[in-house]
């Protein structure tokens, strides 16, 4: 039986609302973009990794590491411009990645630079769970653990609201709470099946990370040290 | 005006005793931490309450006097955000006991070895530039889109989440630091206000097990002059 085809595809844009030109950041002299493309290129089940981006130097970065690089139009990058809906982009972006590749990956991954953390074997017992659960699963979401005692700060008169905080029990006896990272795995054959339902990958809090600001910045480079010294990428 | 400091070393937290004397760049994470407080100008005396048997053998720490945690307050959970009468009124005895009353009060964890001196002396001078705070924390924020699940469930529940919102449009949710500071005398009328401090997440990571040591000290070698 042939290796089935994964096509990763990567929407960076080249603003950033959180951290200004946020995916050419130079983390450890890197940049974001190269940072993310380096862990998918060491995974062992990705066949094409495609960039979908305005930016000219985020495309140039990306075909340096081996990615496929496709122009996205200028108004197909902010998600709330009124000019056309989610699915315009899903349908252009699908045409021009068959277009380009010359075939249709049989398992469809989407990355979001900002989880700059995720270890590639993670991502690649991410997929083995997919194929694992496909009698019953189409897709697959990477999720992590947050920790409880959390507070809301806008109350009338500015005081703090517990959340997720119950002073009565310990923090191990709060129910779970999660966060759904920005990576998922889909099988566009079975997706569209009604009795199927998504399921999780756990990650660790380490690797959970989601790069928005300069708050992130050491922590995303020392995750990325150990990573690098680790697994060289 | 009198300021004391508290520092919080329980055995009840578990890594309390495992951890306070691991070396972080070059000194223990429970030294660090008396350090920070002691270095603030706005503390009059900081005084460690603590169970552990290694510091109970000693009398003082880095210059701050040890002093035995009550019985009752041992397995007690500071959480500084429950400001309910019957645990205000365990935190007043706790400090009778432990000669530690004062008019502002830091209680302080342990395993908090990054929060500075100028961060301390910050949350002091909001309690005090506020007419109305009784308590304030430092806080960071944490990213929405959170979920719970239930057990033997493969789905996930939202709960502060609204699919098609943007992330920008949810209301902002933080994570109080394991320190506050209290007006004693605020936090015994009416109902007290409790006020939080945007402080940067580095100055809030706490040693939680062995595997936040490194990062602890990675922080603080990249931590800015001054």
């Amino acid at each position: 039986m042939s290796k089935p085809k994964v096509v990763c595809t990567i929407l960076a844009r080249g603003g950033g609302s959180t951290l200004y030109r946020k995916n050419l950041y130079p983390l450890l002299g890197k940049p974001v973009i190269q940072w993310a493309l380096e862990a998918l290129r060491a995974t062992d089940f990705i066949t094409d990794i495609v960039v979908w981006s305005e930016d000219r130097e985020l495309l140039s970065i990306a075909e340096g590491c081996g990615a496929v690089p496709l122009e996205r139009p200028r108004d197909m990058v902010h998600y709330y411009s009124g000019f056309h809906s989610s699915m315009d982009w899903y349908i252009l972006r699908h045409q021009m990645t068959a277009a380009a590749l010359g075939y249709t990956g049989d398992y469809e991954m989407s990355y979001n630079c900002n989880y700059i953390l995720i270890r590639p074997d993670s991502l690649n017992a991410m997929f083995a769970t997919l194929k694992g659960n496909e009698s019953w699963s189409g897709n697959i979401q990477a999720v992590f653990p947050v920790r409880p005692g959390l507070c809301l700060s806008n109350t009338p008169g500015g005081g703090l609201f517990p959340f997720w905080n119950n002073a009565q029990q310990r923090w191990e006896e709060h129910p779970p709470l999660f966060r759904i990272a920005g990576v998922g795995i889909g099988n566009p054959k079975l997706c569209s099946n009604a009795d199927f339902r998504p399921c999780s990958y756990q990650l660790s809090e380490e690797e959970g990370l989601d790069f928005q600001s300069e708050e992130d910045i050491p922590f995303a480079e020392y995750g990325l040290s150990l990573r690098h010294a680790k697994e060289g990428c | 005006m009198r300021v004391k400091a508290l520092v919080l070393a329980q055995s009840s937290t578990q890594t309390a005793d495992a951890r306070w004397d691991s070396p972080l760049a070059g000194r223990g994470v429970l030294e660090r931490t008396i350090e920070n407080a002691a270095a603030c100008p706005v503390i009059d005396e900081v005084v460690i309450a603590t169970d552990l048997p290694g510091l109970l053998a000693r009398n003082t720490l880095a210059g701050a006097r040890i002093s035995e945690i009550p019985a009752n307050m041992r397995a007690y959970n500071f959480t500084f955000l429950d400001v309910s009468l019957g645990r205000l009124s365990m935190e007043r005895c706790m400090l009778q006991e432990m000669d530690c009353e004062a008019e502002v009060v830091f209680h302080i964890s342990w395993k908090l070895p990054l929060f500075s001196p100028r961060s301390l002396e910050r949350i002091f001078h909001t309690l005090l530039d506020s007419p109305v705070a009784a308590r304030v924390l430092p806080i960071s924020p944490v990213d929405p889109g959170l979920f719970t699940q239930q057990p033997g469930a493969t789905g996930f529940f939202p709960v502060w989440h609204a699919p098609g919102v943007d992330r920008q449009r949810i209301p902002q949710l933080f994570r109080p630091g394991a320190v506050a500071v209290s007006h004693a005398k605020r936090l015994g009328q009416g109902i007290p206000s409790v006020t939080g401090v945007r402080i940067a997440r580095r100055e809030l990571v706490t040693i939680e097990s062995a595997r936040d040591l490194p990062l602890a000290a990675y922080l603080l070698e990249q931590q800015p002059a001054g």
